[in-house]
């Protein structure tokens, strides 16, 4: 049978753009595109996922439908991180080289460059490692997670697991990034309602707006948010009026217009009228971080005019991008260069994981001082989640480095989520992941094990947000 | 292979075209305007005749048995060229054009330079290409119009006849006449996206009310038909039927 034969058309879902749900013309009279589309998902996950969430988180979604004042950051670690040395570390006095054979677990913290203390630091409730810089000072905004089975030792799998809450088929994504499922759900209202900088996206079901604007270097924003990226057109007025209003005249649709009149085009066409919107938002200049005026930004994530593509460039990437309200969600990197196999893990590693962790610290900061549009501050309204697509052995390898291990942590933070908590953990016999009890969040051999999608369906029920997809349970533990 | 050279993607394109007009997906389309039918369209309705009885895309199905005359649907989807066919599509579309830029170290292909942001994959962050029709596409290809077109327009305005290869009839470059006109537009058709028209076809309307618009609205000590080529120019490479296919 060729192509051509086929007796039975695709499901839609192999294509979600091209389900006729999504045709305007299906829609009721009187509802526009999102607002069926937000009836139909409802009715359909009352059917399919009443089970997952139960009738009080559905209600408490529900009522989150109409939210708009919402942020969501989404902060990626690459590489893969050393939990031992940031979110789960040991005592070095009861786990060292004399006890590493029972235990299984070496903290290295001896190992460190000197900048860097010899033991865990206290922040409170529970303690992280010597490599998280100013973190311990926001503790009290955000909870870490600890003993999360990534089931995987590959970075690509592990990496796309955690963005969109399915483990992947192969090396494939095999769902939406969660920050595209929040945008969706956050709206449009917004320049870039989703942000992304060196981190993977993907948008399978969702609104195209809710697909990632993703930006390869801080540098760039600049110069993307401007017509031909700030250079002189030539191009005069009077033809730039008379293409807007060709653009907005409906499309030929002519058989021989060919791909023009595809559910793809109409895409295109959404896209190419949010691309002017962009450039008449003159919103770039409050990205010109090399910039004289922007020289409190760079003193307060601490970074010059000429490091802007640094840890802390990034940070003042994603936060500039939500106070300045061109994103109301932003996927950034923070962390790079983290998968250290051999001898550079000692040096290179700790101090990236430190950077990472001290320009996410000054990012909190940040918000937690900004003043909100809608009242409150910019953290109150927050969604904070912070992940690496699996740790590093706990104990060092034959060339002084660590290698791939299953065991994770994520941190999450920001309104409608419980600060100050280190919920499950990881046993101290190698560091496997312990089940808990997601209402108390303690070791529970009764419970799950951690997984990515506990994680993001908390992050997302907790803003209020559609979790149903991912069709997991929230650690109930964090809930506000 | 998921990166296919530009000759490639336009020979499947031209293959393809007259074939993606499916009716769940024309839900933005104009219907008014008929009177259509490309070359390609009746060769494609010829020729792919016996392959009648294909279910087409969600939910064609019971629609077969088509052939003879009706063109018929292939059973496949759209797709948006990567940035590796993208590059090499613009200078065969544009005849030798690139979008280079000099900042003052030389030019720089702003293809090469923006191709992380727009998607391309890097093989160590990113191992996948993204081929969505995305907001950064889209803005991408109306800076890459701004500048290439005015490049070409410049170029063509310089050129002999039978050389244009924006503004291809056979009169002055200068001219207005309709006639004139709407024979380059149908020639730019078929330059970039392998539509053959008929110069009278109702389907070029549009684009030539631009072409008179932006003549008619062109202020003194600007040339009337440079400013509705570059107007007709930039609608060309911005439309989706250029990167989609």
């Amino acid at each position: 049978m060729t192509i051509m034969q086929r007796k039975h058309p695709p499901h839609p879902s192999l294509h979600p753009r091209l389900d006729p749900r999504l045709d305007p013309s299906c829609c009721p009279p009187g509802m526009d595109r999102r607002g069926f589309l937000r009836r139909l998902g409802l009715g359909s996950a009352a059917l399919t996922a009443g089970g997952f969430l139960g009738p009080q988180l559905l209600s408490r979604t529900a009522h989150a439908a109409g939210e708009k004042d919402r942020y969501f950051l989404f902060v990626y670690f690459e590489g893969g991180w050393d939990v031992l040395l940031s979110l789960d570390p040991r005592d070095p006095t009861v786990f060292n080289e004399d006890t590493m054979y029972e235990t299984g677990i070496q903290p290295g913290y001896n190992r460190l460059p000197a900048q860097f203390s010899r033991n865990p630091v206290n922040v409170g409730p529970y303690s992280l490692g010597p490599c998280v810089g100013g973190l311990g000072a926001h503790a009290d905004a955000f909870s870490v997670v600890r003993g999360i089975n990534m089931g995987t030792l590959t970075h690509e799998v592990g990496m796309r697991y955690f963005i969109t809450g399915r483990v992947p088929t192969g090396l494939t994504a095999r769902g939406t990034a969660v920050p595209t499922l929040a945008a969706s759900q956050i709206g449009d209202q917004n320049t870039v309602p989703h942000l992304a900088h060196l981190v993977e996206s993907y948008n399978l079901d969702q609104p195209p707006y809710a697909a990632a604007l993703p930006v390869a270097s801080v540098g760039h924003l600049q110069y993307i948010l401007q017509d031909s990226l700030g250079i002189p057109t030539g191009v005069p007025a009077h033809v730039q009026g008379a293409l807007g209003a060709y653009w907005s005249k409906r499309p030929d649709c002519a058989p021989s217009a060919g791909a023009g009149t595809s559910a793809l085009a109409d895409v295109f066409r959404a896209n190419r009228e949010r691309a002017r919107e962009v450039v008449y938002s003159n919103l770039y200049r409050q990205f010109q971080f090399d910039s004289p005026a922007m020289a409190e930004v760079r003193q307060r994530y601490g970074f010059a005019a000429q490091q802007i593509e640094t840890p802390a460039g990034r940070a003042a990437l994603a936060a500039q991008a939500m106070k300045s309200g061109l994103s109301r969600v932003v996927s950034v990197a923070l962390g790079t260069g983290l998968d250290t196999h051999d001898n550079t893990w000692a040096n290179d590693h700790s101090t990236r994981l430190n950077e990472g962790f001290e320009a996410l610290s000054r990012l909190i900061g940040d918000l937690r001082e900004t003043e909100s549009p809608g009242g409150g501050s910019l953290w109150s309204k927050t969604t904070m989640v912070v992940f690496s697509e699996f740790c590093r052995t706990p104990r060092l390898n034959a060339r002084n480095g660590r290698d791939h291990h299953l065991t994770n942590c994520a941190l999450l933070g920001g309104g409608g989520l419980k600060g100050g908590l280190a919920v499950g953990a990881s046993s101290d016999q190698g560091m496997g992941p312990l089940k808990i009890n997601l209402a108390t969040g303690r070791s529970d051999e009764a419970g799950p094990n951690l997984t990515p999608e506990h994680v993001l369906t908390t992050a997302l029920v907790s803003a209020g947000l559609d979790a149903r997809d991912l069709r997991s349970e929230p650690i109930t533990a964090l809930l506000a | 292979m998921r990166i296919l050279n530009a000759a490639s993607a336009r020979a499947r394109a031209l293959l393809l075209l007259p074939a993606l007009c499916l009716p769940f997906t024309t839900a933005g389309c104009d219907d008014d305007k008929g009177g259509s039918q490309s070359v390609a369209d009746a060769a494609g309705a010829g020729g792919q005749g016996g392959a009648g009885g294909q279910g087409g895309q969600g939910g064609q199905g019971g629609e077969g048995g088509q052939g003879g005359d009706t063109p018929v649907p292939l059973a496949r989807q759209t797709s948006r060229m990567s940035i590796e066919q993208l590059a090499r599509s613009i200078p065969i579309a544009t005849a030798g054009l690139r979008w280079e830029e000099d900042f003052g170290a030389g030019s720089v292909d702003m293809l090469e330079l923006l191709s992380g942001t727009l998607g391309a994959p890097d093989y160590l962050r990113v191992t996948e290409e993204n081929l969505e029709p995305t907001l950064i596409i889209a803005k991408f290809l109306n800076d890459a119009a701004n500048r290439i077109c005015t490049r070409w327009v410049t170029r063509d305005a310089a050129l002999p006849a039978g050389e244009r290869t924006l503004a291809a009839h056979p009169g002055e470059f200068g001219s207005t006449d309709a006639a004139q006109v709407r024979v380059a537009i149908a020639a730019l058709q078929r330059r970039l996206y392998a539509r053959t028209l008929s110069p009278d076809d109702p389907a070029l309307d549009d684009l030539f009310d631009l072409f008179q618009t932006v003549a008619q609205a062109t202020p003194a000590g600007r040339d009337p038909a440079a400013d509705g080529w570059l107007a007709l120019c930039i609608a060309g490479l911005t439309d989706p039927a250029f990167i989609l296919y």
